[in-house]
């Protein structure tokens, strides 16, 4: 029953999300026709080209057609490239893919480990802790982005400034894989500094919540030290407080790819969107926000199932 | 939990600081757009003329600044009252409504932060253009959730008090119940959420602008950081001091929403 629940919200959120972008783009000045056209096309040219894509047609026939279409399984074709969207999207998913994964990974460990580290304790609140993870996590990402790149890439020449591959290497196979990781470092870390010092806030009030409860004194009581107490008993009664809090700014990652894309020049799906929507190329833009809003929320449910499963006190919570 | 890390009187301060900080904008900003900005010659460094230096076509920084603040803080102002307005509504409609309603409301209010808000607001700059108002449309629509879930948590534990069971025992209308012994009580709690909403958007904004999408005829510091990050090599001031003024900006707000205590709720 609830499973059944949360699957109509899941589909709820995806319907409006490709909703909202079908009305932005289709009410945007503008147009695929101008776009393709130019503005001072041929008499009938525009017409011509409004036809073929079923642009003549009023607005709620061409919105339930899309509808239609994205029911079964079609999210249609680029006007640009007339190639189908979904290949263009799986075509560019792997840069954003190696760019977000690590940067999700990377953040929720890091964040722990340095929130598990700084428990605030009677003779230490940790004052200027809160403020420099505070401080950080008001930093806009691309500003650390530029200083990484400043001191790291263009001072010590330690990385690269930009871009996926070195395009002067023809290395392959393994060596090219490396070339990649290498380019995607200072990405990676741009991305998560934001959200490592949220997790860091997060963790160290939740855990510190847990250690106020009398189950730990009694860990203590029985000889564990405080390190483990920490770690065996408060830190997995936190988790799913975290993991639904860290769960619900996926999105964030998601956005943040657009920015990070663009000050490294990879050519994944963020800068596909923004490419798409300058070319008022419409079957894309709705076709990226449709399948990352999916995916997003379908994430966030597999987590929530996750944590169901691990803790069946959460349903009773519920009712 | 851990405490407040800023005393309530210096939050009147900080508060003061950014009020004065948008009026310093006001104030040191040429009137016009940045195509009317005076020009002399470009990379001049900081002198006692040009107190900030001047950019790659010869305009004067501290003016550009000036004017890049403007809109920053006008983008972030128009999001917070717009979803502190909305957030306020919805969530105390569904602290006091019936459950229909409270269901209704929060599943709506759970979609809508489901959404990739940036992406949106990307969208609507690329395809309507970055103006002020677009964006503080955007961001302010999708991020009320954010207030309206605090203000009917606040709601609905106050609905059980003894002062608004007295309150409902002496036929107080809904609406004055909501507006005269509601939401003064749950005023705090939003205030300081819009605190973070306010944050966001001008990141957000700067965001926008620094991708090439915010408004073409005015400047903003994310535009002049992205310009400036361009000539480094020509001048450390263009990149240095707008990058300066929006993170002691995003770090007064939150210290004044005292986001620490905010995020880890």
């Amino acid at each position: 029953m609830r499973l059944l629940w949360r699957c109509s919200f899941l589909i709820a959120s995806v319907w409006l999300a490709a909703t909202l972008a079908f009305v932005l783009v289709h009410l945007a000045p503008g147009g695929p026709a101008i776009a393709l056209g130019g503005e001072s096309g041929a008499p009938g040219y525009l017409e011509e080209i409004q036809k073929l894509y079923g642009l003549d047609r009023p607005l709620p026939e061409i919105y339930a057609n899309w509808l239609l279409n994205i029911l079964r399984g079609d999210l249609g074709y680029s006007y640009r490239s007339q190639q189908p969207v979904l290949s263009l999207i799986l075509e560019r998913l792997p840069v954003t893919l190696a760019l977000v994964a690590p940067a999700i990974l990377f953040s929720a460990l890091a964040g722990i480990a340095l929130g598990l580290a700084r428990i605030p304790t009677q003779d230490r609140p940790g004052h200027g802790f809160v403020a420099a993870m505070a401080a950080l996590h008001a930093l806009p990402s691309y500003i650390v982005g530029q200083a990484l790149v400043i001191v790291l890439a263009l001072g010590l020449g330690l990385l690269p400034v930009q871009g996926l591959v070195d395009a002067r290497s023809a290395a392959t196979g393994a060596a090219r894989l490396l070339d990649m990781a290498r380019h995607l470092v200072l990405p990676v870390l741009t991305l998560a500094l934001h959200h490592i010092a949220f997790m860091a806030l997060l963790t160290r009030a939740r855990v510190a919540r847990e250690l106020a409860r009398p189950y730990t004194v009694t860990a203590a009581a029985k000889g564990l030290t405080q390190a483990g107490v920490r770690r065996r008993h408060a830190l997995p009664n936190a988790i799913p407080g975290i993991a639904t809090l860290f769960g619900a700014r996926l999105g964030g990652f998601v956005a943040g790819a657009v920015v990070v894309e663009t000050l490294f020049a990879l050519p994944g799906l963020g800068r596909l969107i923004v490419t798409s929507a300058i070319a008022r190329d419409h079957p894309v833009v709705i076709g990226i926000v449709l399948f990352t809003t999916a995916v997003v929320v379908a994430t966030n449910l597999a987590v929530d199932m996750l944590l169901r499963w691990l803790d069946p006190r959460l349903d009773e919570a519920d009712t | 939990m851990t405490g407040s890390l800023v005393p309530s009187r210096s939050r009147v301060l900080l508060l003061a600081a950014l009020v004065l900080l948008y009026v310093l904008c006001l104030v040191l900003a040429p009137p016009g757009t940045l195509a009317t900005l005076p020009m002399t010659q470009p990379f001049l460094p900081p002198s006692p003329k040009h107190l900030l230096g001047t950019d790659d076509l010869g305009r004067d920084l501290l003016e550009e600044l000036a004017q890049g603040g403007r809109t920053s803080l006008l983008v972030a102002g128009l999001t917070t009252v717009l979803a502190l307005g909305i957030g306020c509504i919805v969530g105390t409609a569904a602290g006091l409504g019936p459950r229909w309603l409270d269901e209704l409301l929060m599943r709506t209010a759970d979609i809508v932060l489901s959404l990739p808000a940036l992406l949106f607001a990307i969208l609507v700059a690329t395809l309507f253009g970055g103006s002020a108002l677009n964006l503080a449309l955007v961001l302010g629509l999708t991020r009320w959730p954010v207030i309206a879930r605090l203000v009917r948590a606040e709601t609905r534990t106050l609905r059980g008090a003894d002062f608004v069971r007295a309150a409902v025992a002496v036929g107080t209308p809904p609406l004055s119940l909501a507006l005269r012994h509601i939401l003064p009580h749950t005023a705090p709690a939003a205030l300081s959420a819009a605190g973070i909403v306010f944050g966001g958007a001008i990141l957000a904004e700067a965001a926008l602008a620094f991708v090439g999408l915010g408004d073409p005829h005015l400047t903003s510091w994310g535009h002049l950081i992205a310009t400036g990050f361009a000539f480094l090599t020509h001048g450390w001031w263009l990149w240095t001091f707008p990058t300066l003024a929006l993170c002691a900006t995003s770090a007064l707000v939150a210290l004044l929403a005292d986001t620490s205590d905010g995020l880890s709720r």
